[in-house]
């Protein structure tokens, strides 16, 4: 039995998590959405400002819910997301794990965010079968990335320049819609024809890496060409382009390498249109979809727990002086 | 004088930016003026380019602030790749003390720079992007331009 505290304060949402091996015990999460959604993005220091005021009572929730004691929880360890993320952020959570760990004398572990969202689907399935296949697509993250064990990645592909998260919110702040921009577009796709605004394929080619600014663009452009295109059918066009891009990639993955299953996370995994098109291409390869639930899709800190007790077994704890890496890939995670 | 380039495809875009590394010094701050889609990141990855970049390049608008190791002979050794899209006030930018990023030996690239402009005043270059009817992205140089610079900026231009 190894029970760790994760943290999370890597962008928009303070959390924190009590993990029991791949078992969640608490799971909190506070967002400060709400804030930023006024600003059309998130907006850094407000949102280091909003972790500071509310990581206590985040963890403290965490704790109590877990049915630990807040003043001096049994637990084997503290992980915390180290990087990638905004740095202000960063340094709120990463603070606070290194207090906690002094005061109830336990180790800390600096734990990859993304390495993080790898970890997401095992904590609802806990019976994954490897290799696995992940594509991991946020606001900050675009990434196809083979596993062949917990901890064990490869970065098959990423994004060439924006991430496919961050090209929707931008269409979306471009098109006079709210932010976040996925939910949105994906509610307006519903009602739209996919095709109505001409958009180009892109990224043809043979490797798996992504791109998604030249899509952008083109939505741009192609609204002002052709002004006449309703809302809910530009918004049906951008996202069937973004879909097909991400679910050829995957596929072409899937043929090069055999898997067992092939996963589904970060926080454009809410997309309706990719969790339809990843069931499907499960079922046409014969293996396991996994599609965690949203909340453990998006940001959240039992993820990095589970990150954390791996790494704390693999490698040890981290040294107090660890500071916080806004550019971490998951490539250096060894 | 001129101080604008016209770029037809992405990859001209590109190309510009990377002979653009030529007109920097250390201490330099660009912004990187313009519409959605006209090209800012896609210049950035030239400068990069031509400042002796290897690692990849990518908008830097989630974590606002990319720092990459550079290796060339104009005595630049890191690259501040900076964007702002996502702040909305200039108490925001003032925080993220753009300006402190580019002591010893580096240059900073601000994307969505117009609206970190008034924090910086007069004392910073300015490359504005325009797109035209048949999508040619005209680059404008504009902001400090010492006499030694001009000529550097010329010399951009004609290439």
């Amino acid at each position: 039995m190894t029970v760790v505290l994760g943290i999370e304060t890597s962008c928009d949402e303070t959390a924190a998590s009590v993990v029991d091996d791949f078992h969640v015990l608490s799971s909190v999460i506070e967002s400060s959405i709400d804030q930023h959604r006024a600003f059309g993005g998130v907006v850094p220091e407000l949102a280091g400002r909003a972790h500071v005021a509310t990581i206590g009572p985040v963890v403290r929730r965490a704790l109590n819910d877990a049915r630990l004691d807040p003043h001096d929880p049994e637990i084997a360890g503290i992980a915390v997301t180290s990087g990638p993320g905004l740095i202000g952020s960063l340094l709120v959570g990463l603070s606070a794990a290194k207090a906690y760990a002094l005061a109830w004398g336990v180790p800390f572990v600096g734990v990859n965010h993304l390495e993080g969202h790898l970890f997401a689907p095992l904590l609802e399935q806990s019976d994954l079968e490897w290799p696995l296949l992940t594509l991991l697509v946020s606001g900050g993250h675009s990434l196809i990335v083979l596993q062949s064990g917990p901890g064990h990645h490869e970065v098959l592909g990423e994004t060439i320049d924006d991430a496919a998260g961050e090209a929707y919110d931008k269409v979306a702040r471009w098109l006079g819609l709210g932010y976040p921009g996925g939910p949105e577009i994906d509610r307006l796709a519903q009602q739209g024809t996919p095709g109505k605004l001409k958009l180009p394929v892109s990224m043809t080619g043979t490797d798996f890496d992504l791109s998604f600014s030249g899509l952008k663009t083109a939505v741009v452009r192609a609204t002002q060409k052709q002004s006449d295109v309703a809302l809910a059918d530009v918004a049906a066009s951008f996202q069937a382009a973004v879909a097909e891009q991400l679910l050829r990639k995957l596929r072409s993955a899937m043929e090069k390498y055999e898997v067992k299953g092939v996963a589904l996370t970060g926080g454009v995994a809410a997309n309706s249109a990719l969790r339809a098109g990843v069931t499907r291409l499960a079922q046409e390869f014969g293996v396991i979809s996994h599609l965690p639930s949203m909340i453990m899709c998006t940001d959240n800190a039992a993820m990095i727990a589970a990150a954390g007790i791996y790494r704390l077994k693999s490698d040890g704890p981290s040294p107090m002086e660890l500071s916080a890496r806004p550019n971490w890939q998951l490539e250096d995670v060894k | 004088m001129t101080t604008s380039r016209r770029c037809a495809t992405d990859a001209d875009t590109q190309k510009a930016g990377a002979s653009f590394a030529r007109v920097l010094r250390s201490g330099d701050i660009v912004l990187l003026t313009g519409p959605l889609g006209a090209g800012k990141t896609t210049f950035a990855k030239g400068v990069a380019k031509g400042l002796g970049v290897t690692e990849r390049v990518t908008s830097p608008t989630f974590t606002m602030v990319r720092e990459h190791r550079c290796d060339n002979d104009l005595g630049i050794k890191t690259l501040q790749h900076c964007d702002v899209y996502r702040v909305e006030s200039l108490d925001e930018v003032l925080d993220l003390a753009l300006g402190e990023l580019v002591e010893e030996s580096a240059v900073a690239l601000i994307e969505w720079g117009e609206l970190a402009e008034s924090v910086f005043g007069r004392d910073v270059l300015r490359v504005n992007f325009e797109i035209d009817e048949e999508d040619t992205r005209t680059l404008l140089v504009g902001g400090e331009i010492d006499e030694a610079r001009r000529a550097l900026v010329e010399r951009w231009v004609d290439q």
